[in-house]
């Protein structure tokens, strides 16, 4: 199984290619709004994306927290079961 | 032979959202409907939509309930699947002058017609802006339009629909989603046939066309905005109405 760190650079490299950035622009908390202009189009994108490549549905819900790296990794480890 | 398109109508379980679903059904779609009350009208809808040939899935809802429609459109897509045309129909009246109006009813309307129609945008909107395609139509009303006395909730409720209508294409246009809005006139229904004739004279007197309108020229301009053929419309409140507005 990836370790944590992989996923984080695989989802780092989903979200850079969505923000249209490179991906060592980004930290693990610059937010996607404030720091590479990221907007709800490219949020959606992101989602789509991340339910695509890992097999799960992310909850409406989940959105509004999905605003940086770390965030993003916490949702989508939780939907795929990484942490248990 | 690829799947169907799947229609949620909401508030289908008699008028106007009754004849929509069926429309639809006949045009090709797989149908989904809510209703709040009527059962028996429901279980009508339901058979109307079926001998379409269409598959139908139904259940109760309070639309201004935002638990009550995630629950709903939740079982609906586990039915039949993504939500590719979402028709906000659900609707009351609880007419009265202003002075007289208890705030309960002012509060019933504009959170039935108007909450609930936000709430079933919120949901099958975030589907569709996935997926990159779809398209809604509320149903409006010429009320929320021109406005009408001792409709202050109910006009107030269809104008907030078509302000939202306006708003969410031009949000939702970026992700090929299109959002229009159908305010219809005095149109044949239970709700009319319960008027007293002298209202309706009255009311004939003020359409050019001379004749109250039906469901089925609802459903057909309901029909033509959800097409293809309507690509390139989005952000309108379409009047039916025999020319009420002129």
């Amino acid at each position: 199984m990836p370790t944590t760190q992989q996923y984080l650079d695989e989802i780092r490299e989903i979200v850079a290619d969505s923000l249209e950035i490179e991906p060592d622009e980004m930290t693990e908390t610059s937010s996607f709004v404030d720091d590479h202009d990221g907007d709800s189009l490219r949020a959606i994108e992101i989602l789509a994306r991340l339910e695509k490549r890992y097999g799960i549905e992310i909850p409406q819900a989940e959105l509004p927290k999905m605003g940086n790296l770390r965030a993003v990794y916490d949702v989508v480890a939780e939907r795929a079961g990484w942490n248990s | 032979m690829p799947d169907k398109p799947i229609a949620l109508v909401t508030g289908a379980s008699r008028g106007i959202g009754r004849g929509i679903a069926v429309r639809l059904a006949a045009e090709g779609y797989d149908v989904a409907f809510c209703f709040r009350s009527g059962k028996e009208a429901a279980d009508e809808t339901r058979a109307a939509v079926e001998a379409a040939g269409a598959r139908c899935f139904a259940d109760r809802c309070d639309v201004a309930d935002h638990a009550d429609v995630q629950t709903f459109v939740t079982a609906a897509e586990d039915a039949l699947g993504p939500v590719d045309l979402l028709v906000n129909n659900a609707g009351i009246t609880r007419d009265n002058p202003l002075v007289l109006m208890p705030p309960e009813d002012w509060n019933d309307v504009i959170a039935t017609n108007l909450t609930g129609t936000f709430n079933f945008c919120r949901r099958v909107a975030f589907g569709q802006m996935k997926r990159r395609r779809g398209t809604i139509v509320n149903i409006s009303s010429v009320a929320g339009v021109y406005g009408n006395a001792a409709q202050a909730n109910y006009a107030a409720s269809k104008g907030g629909m078509n302000v939202l209508t306006r708003s969410l294409s031009r949000e939702l246009a970026p992700y090929g989603i299109r959002v229009n809005a159908v305010a219809p006139g005095f149109i044949e229904t239970d709700m009319t046939d319960a008027l007293p004739e002298k209202f309706r004279a009255k009311a004939l007197k003020t359409i050019p066309l001379g004749r109250i309108g039906t469901v089925d020229q609802v459903a057909d301009l309901v029909c033509f905005l959800a097409s293809e053929r309507a690509a390139y419309i989005t952000g309108q409140t379409v009047q039916v109405d025999g020319g009420y507005s002129q």
